[in-house]
């Protein structure tokens, strides 16, 4: 369903006229508190569930803190091509299936220990569409984490202005934490 | 319709420079320095040093990283077959190939940005001297036609363009790898010296150099040396690696001598049958469709290989009815590039207590070792390839692969820094084949109404040998350094055009008969038009070419003020 026209017609029915900057204003407010704009409420809550156990919180911020879902929301909506949209969507849909064989439930309504064990046959399918999938959301999550502000100032090392080259230093002497780069 | 402005004196000027990247800038800088009123005609918008958008953005501040949208795909499917260019920290220095088309009888990646600087913003900053055993490859061998120039015609100029750009590197006394006026090198880190040691082991005619790149160890006026962000193809707010637009521009400018005209697509030259000069240049605004000329005693085409020779092909006149300066019929002709994307890569172990701190520009070089005397003559072909790589620890991304692993741990390790790895890629020579060409179309026109390019070249029997031996010396190289887990390839879809280096098109000689350019870059048969882009070259050698454009610009300048003060122009 296309945003721009659901919210014409929204403008229209409600008597408001249907004004570029009205719909450009009316398209910003659709981003919701949790950051959705395109994905349906099922498609961000597996997403969001999928990110968290991939990149659960720990002693440092996880991917939902870092905002992944958003950012997968986001890639989703407006960077994918269509085809690509289509099969990050049917592969969340496809976790889901899964999930409700096993289990009757969604994949985000799981408890953590079951989501896991979703993961690890996930991880073990043979279905080339499944893998596909696997392989491009952690691509996806990974990405939305690990270049996130949230990373650069609480989980890697942020040096955005190096200044200068030391080719050989303690690992130890950077606690052993990667760069941002 | 041309419109004549306030009359030819307004539009004349000592010299003009057709574009203005690497060459453009030298030729303006050494123009203007040497006191010539000299007007810049550029096809792209402006910019000046500073003007870079994306240099201070971080990766968080892309809405998609590295992603772009189907609209944005859409105007730039050719410059996109690089895989790198068109990220949306670079994609703005890139043509729009809809605004801008060209044609492929045969596939050909043609990569270019219309701007101040051109190329030069985003370059790859490798700069190699060339030595004799390339400016006599093509006599030697009886290929194609011979350089009108020896090492000890261009050893000079090296020297004067090297000292002004900055270039860090190490001496290393090699015959086949000059060496220049350089800067401190950065040094390797742990895991290149392993290497380096490895193969100086393993091997009596490899060994491992820093690569030699324009960025500054040093600071020079008006230039900061390199903060190691390694952001460089985004522009530099330091000046900290050489550009037209940091270097050579501000310096033309500061003479008081030169005029830029940015929106000014030159598409013909004009030619005097009294006198057999060219007395001026025909642009269209790019922004108004207008046309105008632009008269100067000496003209210096230096808008890159393709778009010299697109001029030249162009300007047809009752003497040159097959394109200015074309007796030879090599015009368009003997079309060269750098063959690679063949390469490799491995895991070293051990070394996980060292890391480093810098995003280093660089890397490492193996200057080339296949047919540089008799005791290292290939069978399978001749000339050679050189390799740049580097060695470094993996980042997070290693973790998108390992389908099975997520969760806590899986996140503190893709926290630290990864194993180390080592990869390297093959740069190879592609030899002057007549039949690699370029034409116009003069039924496919683009929206300002000019003819428009068709490419139709293809690599030949000595590259596609030649990159055999590239991808077995990349096993043998990376075996000899103990890597595990070696990966190697040959891209099948690496074709001309990619490595960006395009050269050949309007090339030098010694006889005007096989030759478009003489000894010093002059159209043979209209001496006071100047050649001095990648068009020059009567052979590709395996190293980077900007180098050696910018020492031939800055020798075919101060030939042509020599020649003007003669009044022999």
């Amino acid at each position: 369903m296309n945003r721009r026209e659901a919210l014409k017609r929204t403008a229209l029915l409600l008597g408001v006229a249907a004004h570029p900057a009205a719909i450009t204003e009316a398209l910003a407010q659709a981003t919701r508190p949790d950051g959705r704009r395109y994905l349906t409420s099922g498609q961000f809550a597996t997403v969001s569930a999928l990110a968290d156990r991939l990149l659960p919180r720990t002693e440092t911020p996880g991917a939902l803190d870092a905002g992944v879902p958003a950012f997968i929301d986001v890639v989703f909506g407006k960077y994918y091509q269509p085809n690509q949209a289509t099969n990050l969507a049917q592969g969340l849909e496809n976790v889901n299936a899964a999930a409700r064989a096993r289990t009757g439930r969604a994949f985000a309504e799981l408890e953590p220990p079951e989501q896991d064990a979703q993961l690890t046959a996930l991880a073990a399918t043979t279905d080339g569409d499944l893998r596909r999938f696997w392989t491009e959301f952690r691509n996806l999550a990974l990405t939305g984490f690990f270049t996130s502000e949230v990373s650069a100032q609480q989980v890697l090392n942020h040096d955005p202005v190096p200044g200068g080259w030391e080719p050989d230093i303690p690992v130890a002497s950077v606690n052993n934490v990667a760069w941002f780069e | 319709m041309t419109t004549s402005g306030n009359g030819k004196a307004a539009h004349t000027y000592d010299a003009i420079v057709v574009g203005s990247g690497i060459s453009g800038g030298w030729a303006a800088k050494e123009l203007t320095e040497k006191g010539l009123k000299t007007l810049v005609l550029e096809r792209g918008r402006d910019v000046k040093h500073g003007e870079y958008p994306t240099a201070m953005m971080e990766a968080w501040e892309f809405e998609g990283r590295g992603r772009r949208t189907p609209e944005e795909q859409a105007r730039q499917e050719k410059q996109a077959r690089t895989g790198y260019t068109t990220h949306p920290s670079t994609a703005h220095w890139f043509v729009d190939d809809i605004d801008h088309p060209y044609n492929e009888d045969k596939p050909f990646d043609w990569m270019r940005g219309y701007h101040t600087g051109g190329r030069s913003i985003m370059w790859g900053r490798h700069s190699y001297r060339w030595s004799d055993l390339d400016f006599e490859a093509n006599a030697r061998e009886g290929i194609a036609t011979d350089w009108p120039i020896r090492y000890a015609d261009i050893a000079h100029w090296y020297d004067y363009v090297e000292e002004y750009v900055g270039i860090n590197g190490t001496r290393e006394g090699l015959p086949q790898l000059p060496d220049g006026q350089f800067q401190p090198a950065m040094p390797f880190n742990v895991v290149e010296e392993h290497v380096k040691a490895r193969v100086a082991e393993n091997f009596s005619d490899r060994m491992l150099t820093q690569g030699r790149i324009a960025n500054l160890t040093e600071a020079k006026p008006g230039r900061a040396p390199c903060q190691y962000r390694n952001r460089c193809s985004r522009g530099c707010p330091y000046g900290a690696y050489f550009s037209s637009v940091s270097s050579t521009l501000p310096a033309a400018y500061a003479t008081g001598n030169l005029t830029l005209r940015p929106h000014s697509i030159v598409h013909e030259l004009i030619y005097d049958a009294d006198t057999g000069k060219a007395t001026g240049v025909r642009i269209i605004d790019a922004v108004t469709h207008e046309t105008t000329d632009y008269f100067a005693k000496v003209i210096f085409l230096c808008a890159s290989a393709v778009a010299s020779t697109f001029i030249l092909l162009n300007s047809k006149s009752d003497r040159f009815p097959n394109g200015f300066g074309n007796d030879s019929g090599e015009l368009g002709h003997n079309l060269m590039d750098h063959h690679f994307r063949v390469g490799g890569s491995g895991r070293i172990d051990g070394f996980n207590e060292h890391y480093y701190k810098g995003r280093r520009p660089g890397g490492f070089y193996i200057p080339r070792f296949r047919n540089v005397d008799a005791a290292t003559r290939h069978t399978d072909f001749v000339r050679g390839y050189g390799f740049q790589g580097n060695g470094s620890r993996q980042n997070w991304s290693r973790g998108v692969a390992e389908l099975a692993r997520f969760g806590a741990a899986f996140k503190a390790d893709l926290i630290e820094p990864g194993p180390w790895r080592v990869g390297m890629t093959a740069f190879g020579e592609a030899l002057p084949r007549h039949e690699n060409r370029l034409y116009l179309d003069d039924t496919k026109l683009d929206k300002w109404g000019l003819p428009t390019v068709t490419f139709d070249a293809e690599w030949g029997p000595n590259e596609l040998a030649m990159r055999k031996d590239m991808e077995i010396a990349t096993a043998e190289i990376l075996e000899a350094a103990g890597a595990k887990e070696i990966s190697t390839y040959d891209a099948p879809n690496s074709n001309p055009g990619l490595g960006i280096h395009e050269m050949g098109t309007a090339r030098m000689g010694r006889d005007p008969k096989t030759s478009v350019l003489n000894a010093h870059n002059q159209v043979h048969t209209a001496p006071n038009v100047f050649v001095t882009d990648g068009a020059c070259m009567t052979s590709a050698s395996c190293v980077n070419p900007s180098l050696t454009y910018m020492a031939l610009t800055a020798r075919a300048v101060d030939h042509a003020v020599s020649e003007l003060n003669k009044q022999n122009l």
